[in-house]
C-alpha cells in the first residue's frame, strides 16, 4: 500500500515539476550554444547574456516552485476537499504523511541535481566533469560533509514544521490559516530555543572556547561541536514536528 | 413486472397484495416461475429485503413455493387459487360495502343498484 | 442478522457547539437504513465519525467491534456530500487510483456505469459540470463491492427526474447483502427503499425503527411520521 501511495505522489508531483526541468536544461543548452556562436559573431554576446539571465531566473523559480508544490500538495490532499478521498483510503496516516514527505525530499534533490547539471552544461568546457570530480575530492572533508547534512536536515525540518503548523492550524473550526501561521511561529520559536539550549550545553562541555587563547584545535573542536549540536536540534525538531503532524491528522482532523 | 407503490403503508404489504392480484388475475400463471428477488426489486425500485419479506409471507400462505435452489414458483394447487380469488373478492366487497354505507346506502339499496347496473 | 456498526454514548463537540449528544445506535448488516433529519441535525458528523474522518469527543464508534481504521475503510464505501475528486485528473486516472487502493473495486462495472450515463472516461474532471461530477463520484462508490455503503445526501442538489435515476443506480448496484446507509432530508423520494429509519435532530437520536412499523404506527408515510414526531420535539 505504501508503495502505491509513493508511486502516486511521485507521479503527481513529477507532472507538475518536469516542465520546469525541461526549461532549465533547455535554457542551459541554448546559453551554451549562444556562447559558442558569440565567439564567432559578436552580436550573439548580448543574446548569450540575456539567456544566462533567463536561465538563472528559471533556476530560482524552480527552487521556489519545488518547495511551494511540496506544501501545496500536502495542504490540498490532506486538509481540503481532497482530504475526503485521502483519509478514507485504507492506509495509515503515517503512510500518507511519509509518502508525501519522501516525495518532497526526492524532488528537491532532483531539482538540485538538475540545476547542477544545467550549470555544467552552460559553462561546459572539455574536462569540466573531471575538474568537478577533482574539486569534490579535494574539498571532501568531514566538516563539509556535516555542512551538507545540516543543510539537508534543516530543509527537511522546515518542510516538516510547515506541515505540522498547517495540521495544527486546521484542527480549529475557524480562522484555520491564521492559526497555522501562529503555530508556525510557535514552532520556529521552539526550534530557536532548542538551538540556544544546544549551544549552552555545548559551551558547558567545551568551556575552553571562552577562556583559552584560540588555537586551531580548539577552533576545530568547537566547529564540530556546533555542527553536531545543530544536527541534534534539527533532528529533534524534525522528529517532533513529524510525529505531531501525524497525530494531528489522526486525532484532530477537521475537514470542512 | 413493474409495480408502483405509495409511501403511506408498509411496502411489503402492498407488494403482497399486488402479487396476489397478479396471481388471481392470471398475470402470474399457476406453476410459473417468479423473477428473482433482485430483479423484482430493481424493476419496482424497492428494497430487496422488502421483496424477500413479502415472498416469505406468500410462501407461509402457501401461494408460492421454493423448489430447492431453482427459485420460487406460483402454486398449482387449485384449492389455494380458488381461496385466493375468494379472499380478494371478499376484501373488495367489504371495502365497497363500507364505502357505500358511508354514503348512506343500506344493504338492500346496494343490491338493487347492482342489479340495475347489470342491465 | 448481526450488528455491524455501533455507537455507544457518542458525543462530538466543536468548541462550544455540540454536534452530537449521547448518540447510541446499533446498525444491523444487510439493511437499508435512512438517516433522516434536517440540515445541521448532525447527520454528516455522525457519518464522518463512522468513516474515521472525525474522532468522538467521548464515547465509542465501533465497526465490527473495532474503532474506525484501515480495516473498516477497506469495507466501507463512502460518498461525501461534496465534490472531492482531484480536479486535474481524468476519470480514467481516478478509476486507476481507486482500483489501486481498494481490492474490492470493480473496474468493469465502473466503465459500464459511465457508459450508461454517457460520460466519457477520458474527460478531465475539471471540465465536468457539478452534476456530472456527482454522478462520477456515485459511480465510483457503487463500483466497489463493499460491505457498507454510506451515502451522504446522494440526491440532495438534484432535480426530481435525476433523483429517480440515482436511486435506481444505487439499488441496482450495491453488493448483495451489504448495508446501505443513506442520509437525506428528502424523505419522500427515498422512503420506499428503506428497511429502517433513524430520525436525528440537533445532535440527538429521536427515533430508530423499522420503516414499516413506523408506517403502521403513524398510519401513513414516513414523511408524515417525521412531521408528527417533530411537532412534539
Amino acid at each position: 500500500m505504501f508503495s502505491k501511495l509513493l508511486k502516486n505522489d511521485l507521479s503527481q508531483m513529477g507532472s507538475r515539476i518536469y516542465p520546469l526541468y525541461l526549461i532549465i536544461l533547455g535554457l542551459a543548452f541554448f546559453a551554451k550554444a549562444m556562447n559558442i556562436l558569440s565567439t564567432h559573431i559578436g552580436a550573439f554576446q548580448m543574446i548569450y547574456g540575456f539567456t544566462v539571465m533567463a536561465w538563472v531566473c528559471s533556476i530560482i523559480i524552480c527552487l521556489v516552485y519545488t518547495f511551494f508544490v511540496a506544501i501545496q500538495i500536502f495542504y490540498r490532499k490532506n486538509l481540503r476537499d481532497e482530504g475526503y478521498l485521502t483519509h478514507t483510503l485504507p492506509v495509515t496516516k503515517t503512510s500518507i504523511v511519509s509518502s508525501m514527505f519522501i516525495t518532497a525530499i526526492i524532488y528537491t534533490i532532483i531539482t538540485v541535481l538538475i540545476i547542477m547539471l544545467s550549470v555544467m552544461i552552460t559553462f561546459y568546457t572539455p574536462g569540466i566533469f573531471h575538474d568537478f570530480y577533482n574539486a569534490i575530492q579535494t574539498t571532501w572533508n568531514s566538516l563539509n560533509i556535516l555542512t551538507v547534512i545540516i543543510m539537508v536536515l534543516s530543509y527537511m525540518q522546515l518542510l516538516s514544521s510547515i506541515y505540522c503548523a498547517l495540521s495544527i492550524g486546521h484542527s480549529f473550526s475557524s480562522n484555520k490559516l491564521a492559526y497555522s501561521v501562529v503555530f508556525w511561529v510557535v514552532i520556529y520559536v521552539i526550534s530557536q530555543i532548542l538551538n540556544v539550549i544546544g549551544i549552552l550545553i555545548l559551551a558547558s562541555i567545551q568551556p575552553e572556547i571562552f577562556y583559552e587563547t584560540y588555537n586551531e584545535q580548539i577552533g576545530m573542536n568547537f566547529a564540530y561541536g556546533t555542527f553536531i549540536t545543530s544536527i541534534i536540534t534539527n533532528s529533534i525538531m524534525l522528529t517532533g514536528t513529524y510525529i505531531t503532524t501525524i497525530m494531528m491528522l489522526k486525532h484532530r482532523l477537521n475537514l470542512e | 413486472m413493474e409495480f408502483q407503490f405509495d409511501n403511506n403503508s408498509p411496502i411489503y404489504l402492498q407488494l403482497i397484495q399486488k402479487i396476489k392480484i397478479a396471481i388471481a388475475s392470471g398475470e402470474f400463471k399457476p406453476g410459473e416461475k417468479l423473477p428473482a428477488v433482485r430483479e423484482l426489486a430493481m424493476e419496482s425500485k424497492i428494497n430487496p429485503n422488502t421483496v424477500q419479506r413479502a415472498l416469505f409471507q406468500l410462501e407461509e400462505e402457501k401461494l408460492i413455493f421454493t423448489q430447492r435452489t431453482n427459485g420460487k414458483y406460483i402454486t398449482e394447487n387449485e384449492q389455494k387459487l380458488k381461496e385466493l380469488r375468494n379472499e380478494l373478492a371478499s376484501n373488495l366487497l367489504n371495502e365497497f360495502t363500507v364505502k357505500m354505507q358511508q354514503l348512506g346506502f343500506s344493504k338492500q339499496e346496494i343490491l338493487e343498484l347492482i342489479k340495475r347496473e347489470e342491465k | 442478522m448481526s450488528t455491524i456498526i455501533t455507537c455507544e454514548h457518542v458525543n462530538k463537540e466543536y468548541g462550544k457547539k455540540k454536534a452530537l449528544k449521547d448518540v447510541n445506535l446499533s446498525i444491523e448488516n444487510g439493511r437499508i437504513i435512512g438517516l433522516l433529519g434536517s440540515n445541521g441535525s448532525g447527520k454528516t458528523t455522525l457519518i464522518k465519525l463512522i468513516n474515521g474522518l472525525l474522532v468522538p469527543t467521548s464515547g465509542e464508534v465501533l465497526i465490527l467491534g473495532s474503532k474506525p481504521g484501515v480495516e473498516s475503510k477497506k469495507i466501507i464505501s463512502y460518498l461525501p456530500e461534496r465534490t472531492y475528486l482531484p480536479n486535474n485528473e481524468t476519470i480514467e486516472q481516478v478509476i486507476q487510483y481507486f482500483s489501486d487502493f481498494y481490492f474490492n473495486f470493480n473496474v468493469e462495472k465502473a466503465y459500464q456505469l459511465l457508459e450508461k450515463l454517457k460520460i466519457n472516461p477520458k474527460d478531465k474532471l475539471s471540465t465536468l459540470s457539478k452534476g456530472t461530477k456527482e454522478k462520477v463520484q456515485l459511480v465510483l462508490v457503487m463500483s466497489r463491492e463493499a460491505d457498507v455503503y454510506i451515502l451522504d445526501e446522494p440526491i440532495g442538489g438534484v432535480d426530481p427526474v435525476a433523483r429517480d435515476y440515482i436511486l435506481s443506480l444505487i439499488l441496482d448496484n450495491f453488493k448483495e447483502g451489504a448495508t446501505l446507509i443513506i442520509s437525506t432530508h428528502l424523505i419522500a423520494d427515498i422512503e420506499k427503499i428503506l428497511d429502517d429509519v433513524i430520525f436525528i435532530h440537533e445532535g440527538k437520536i429521536i427515533l430508530q425503527s423499522s420503516a414499516d412499523e413506523l408506517r403502521m404506527q403513524y398510519k401513513g408515510s414516513i414523511e408524515n411520521a417525521f412531521k408528527e414526531v417533530f411537532k412534539n420535539v
